[in-house]
């Protein structure tokens, strides 16, 4: 089996800062990302068989993206594109899948940076074509350069929707309203960010917020969609204002005609990777509920395994970047690589960035925060466990029901999280039903057993596995 | 009854005790059922669904599991709860030259027996079976072979008890036995005392550890079972439930089994059906070790070759999950039924191996049976 100095698994902010850092230092690295390029969803690149006449024109993030990438290319780092880690095994042995093939790798010291997955808020017709994710949204765009649909309402919390729709807009979408669930006008993100000196978050922000007002968008705050409608795909959407506590105020349902809506209600950290390795989690209500615990020096409960990014609770890219730093260099010490002086240096300043980073997230987490109501839009019929079909009505009989509170309970009495997801999507909605139902804390719902594969593997790919070995 | 008392105390809130719980509450005994996690905690919750008949030894194993198949085809409709039972018919693949003949014996001596089971060439069986590879040597059939979902008996038996009145005490864990002059007077329980003169040990691997101090150690042992579950495929992809002929070469010659193998190390045979979702549940291997329920890199490969081998057509399929379940093993594969002699009071359901799900409702009612004599 190949042995490997370091193993880094997510090309995004942490895993490139990581990646460079390490191999900067002359340690061996494997990168590797389950899409072609690198980038992650923060840099979003477009595929390499693409080509962009003028990489400018994507923004100052996308450049940036193009920057760091270029340096991987020109660095000894070997990356491994496409490529999906389908276990994880004792040791820090990771199974591959790419290409149709299967390999395992070990990896000497390990950095997990698998980012984060969009919130799913479910509503009448929330499984409906047409609605999507924002980011889904903007990695249609982006990377595969489709207009999501015509005529698009956007909803959510948080700045994440000021983006997509300016970006929609530059591409020739109709943005129709911008829903903002709190009741914080985009004002107060400004002077958080003013006050704790963000200057370059601030400018971005603005230069969003300017392209909305230009085009006369109307921007909506204390607003949400409550239904979307359509028989094959999305016809409309119903919108409503609602209270601080996210519930709808009667009588102020309105509809509005579109074929796309967006949803960016936040980020859940990734934590299938880290739950396999057996990894212990914590509870950080305003980093996306359960996160992967982490020390100091970004290393997991499992020695060797260091964690970098959303996965050890949702930051933001500038958090990741500089976890990504301190994670690589803490891995390089433990290699006994580290030598140079230059590094106590280079750590300080990493974390008094990551401090400064830290507080904006911290701003950015309690703003972005969901709130209670937002379950009330969920009927008997709306879909929560997409993959094996499970009404919401089925599982709220089953919670409760021969004294079941836990997901896998409700799991074994209607197959909800039993799909290829494995609970990704519908175990954030299911434990906070439970939670309320039974009248408990959130965080005594423990997540369900993570179970082999991390993610789908052809029957084939495992019987190769085992002939090859 | 007071509280703290009852007629019956069920201990395990799996299919068996469950099924015990309902049998009993019928008859009309006021029934307490203590489990200590949730309903289908245990093996009742990691398990695959089929109720073979070919696959039970001759003799009173048979004629439990014909007399539990014919408790399954109005349970649905007594339970009032679907349990997607069907009578899907069962087959067994033959792979090789060496297990022809012994399942050719096994098959004469079934028929013997009264059990309907013919041997098909590969063209036959795969005229039944289309997903079988054309390399084998060809398969029975057994139409009388069934399938259910195991989840689903599991809550029916357990809701139609609670209709008839027994207490369900779920979460509830069983500490100790209470004994008093050699007799069985009740159970310890987290919650305290819960006396009754019948106490009747449902409670699969766990069944030993309650009465090894009290002299009775009944030969009940944890073996994994490792089972893989597909993405779903288009309806009726698999018509049948389906073995292959090695599970019969190591019950009945275990000696021509290669033990330099890993497929034989771990005893793995597969055994297979497709859910009514339309998944694939695949398994198993057959492993002591302990009460262990992780799932391992060599059982699931050696799992997924053995699919692979008798239908390689299914190479392509998603495998979505894994999972290891721990049945409840005997030495010579019988469940352990009845009152304990050395502990008067106390009535054993347990130790069905991978039969329970199979013998759950004869289980049920036998236990009741034994309830009512020892009342």
């Amino acid at each position: 089996m190949r042995e490997v100095e370091l193993v880094i698994v997510g090309g995004g902010p942490a895993g490139l800062s990581a990646a460079l850092e390490a191999s900067q230092a002359g340690t061996e690295v494997v990168l590797i990302d389950e899409y072609s390029t690198l980038g992650g969803q923060f840099y979003k690149q477009v595929p390499d068989s693409f080509r962009l006449r003028n990489s400018k024109a994507e923004g100052e993030q996308y450049v940036e993206g193009v920057e760091l990438i270029e340096r991987v290319k020109n660095s000894k780092i070997e990356f491994l594109p496409n490529t999906l880690v389908w276990s994880v095994f004792p040791d820090r042995t990771l199974g591959l899948y790419r290409e149709g093939r299967t390999e395992e790798v070990r990896a000497r010291k390990l950095i997990l940076a698998p980012g984060a997955q969009e919130v799913p808020v479910p509503f009448p017709g929330w499984t409906l074509p047409g609605v999507m994710m924002g980011g889904a949204a903007q990695s249609l765009l982006v990377r595969q350069r489709i207009l999501p649909g015509r005529r698009v309402v956007m909803a959510g919390v948080g700045p994440l929707q000021l983006k997509v729709a300016s970006q929609l807009l530059e591409a020739g979408a109709a943005v129709l309203e911008i829903l903002e669930a709190s009741n914080h006008p985009p004002v107060s993100m400004e002077n958080a960010l003013r006050s704790m000196g963000h200057w370059g978050k601030m400018r971005e922000g603005m230069r969003y917020w300017m392209t909305i007002k230009k085009a006369r968008i109307p921007f909506r705050h204390s607003h949400v969609p409550v239904r979307a409608l359509g028989k094959e795909q999305l016809e409309a959407v119903v919108v409503a204002q609602v209270d601080a506590e996210w519930r709808v105020v009667p009588g102020t349902e309105r509809t509005l005609e579109a074929d796309t809506l967006c949803l960016s209600y936040g980020f859940l950290p990734s934590l299938q990777l880290t739950r396999n390795f057996g990894c212990r989690l914590e509870f950080k209500p305003q980093a996306g509920g359960w996160v992967t615990w982490h020390d100091a020096d970004q290393q997991t409960s499992v020695e060797g395994v260091y964690v970098a990014g959303e996965v050890g609770g949702i930051g933001g890219a500038d958090v990741a970047i500089e976890e990504g730093l301190i994670a690589a260099l803490a891995a390089i010490r433990a290699l006994g690589k580290a030598g140079t002086n230059g590094n106590a240096k280079k750590e300080r300043e990493a974390r008094k960035r990551l401090a400064h980073a830290s507080k904006f997230a911290e701003v950015a987490g309690s703003m972005m925060h969901l709130k209670p109501g937002l379950l009330d839009l969920i009927t008997e019929d709306t879909i929560i466990c997409r993959c094996e079909s499970v009404s919401a009505g089925r599982i709220m009989d089953a919670i409760g029901a021969e004294n079941d509170f836990t997901l896998r309970g409700v799991k074994i009495q209607t197959r909800a999280g039993m799909g290829p997801c494995q609970g990704r999507m519908c175990g954030f909605i299911i434990s906070r039903l439970i939670a309320r139902k039974q009248g408990v804390p959130l965080d005594s719902i423990p997540m369900d057993t993570p179970r082999f594969p991390v993610k789908p593997i052809p029957l084939k790919a495992l019987v190769d596995y085992a002939e090859n070995k | 009854m007071a509280p703290g008392k009852a007629e019956v105390i069920v201990i395990g809130g799996g299919v068996i005790g469950t099924s015990v719980a309902y049998y009993a509450s019928r008859r009309g005994y006021k029934v307490t059922l203590l489990e200590k996690e949730h309903i289908s905690s245990g093996a009742s919750g990691a398990c695959g669904g089929t109720v073979f008949m070919q696959t039970k030894n001759l003799g009173r194993h048979l004629e439990l599991a014909l007399k539990s198949a014919a408790l399954y085809r109005n349970l649905a409709e007594e339970l009032d709860f679907d349990i997607e039972y069907s009578v899907c018919g069962g087959m067994i693949a033959i792979e090789n030259e060496q297990q022809a003949p012994i399942v050719q014996h096994t098959v004469e001596q079934q028929r013997l027996a009264g059990l309907a089971v013919d041997i098909l060439d590969i063209k036959e069986a795969r005229e039944l079976e289309p997903m079988l590879g054309e390399h084998l040597c060809g398969a029975t059939f057994c139409a009388a072979d069934a399938i259910v979902n195991p989840f689903r008996v599991n809550r029916a038996f357990c809701r139609a008890a609670g209709r008839l009145g027994a207490n369900l005490r779920i979460g509830v864990n069983v500490i100790d036995l209470v004994v008093e002059n050699g007799r069985v007077r009740g159970v310890l329980t987290g919650d305290g005392p819960i006396y009754s003169d019948c106490v009747v040990n449902a409670a699969a691997i766990w069944a030993p550890a309650l009465t090894k101090k009290y002299g009775y150690e009944p030969p009940i042992t944890p073996h994994r079972g490792q089972v893989l579950i597909t993405e779903r495929l288009l309806p009726g992809t698999l018509r049948h439930i389906l073995l292959c002929g090695c599970y019969l070469t190591a019950k009945h010659h275990p000696e021509l089994l290669d033990m330099k193998e890993r497929q034989h190390r771990l005893a793995a045979g597969l055994i297979l059906e497709q859910g009514t979702t339309g998944g694939l549940v695949i398994g198993s291997t057959r492993e002591l070790v302990g009460v262990d329920r992780t799932t391992t890199l060599d059982g699931i490969e050696v799992v997924a070759e053995h699919l692979y081998r008798v239908m390689p057509r299914l190479g392509p399929v998603n495998v979505i999950r894994a999972f290891a379940g721990l049945r409840p093993r005997t030495p010579n594969g019988m469940p352990i039924l009845g009152a304990v002699e050395s502990l008067p009071g106390l009535i054993m359901a347990a130790g069905h191996g991978g039969d329970g799900i199979s013998l759950a409702p004869i289980t049920g009612q036998l236990i009741a049976d034994c309830v009512a004599t020892m009342n």
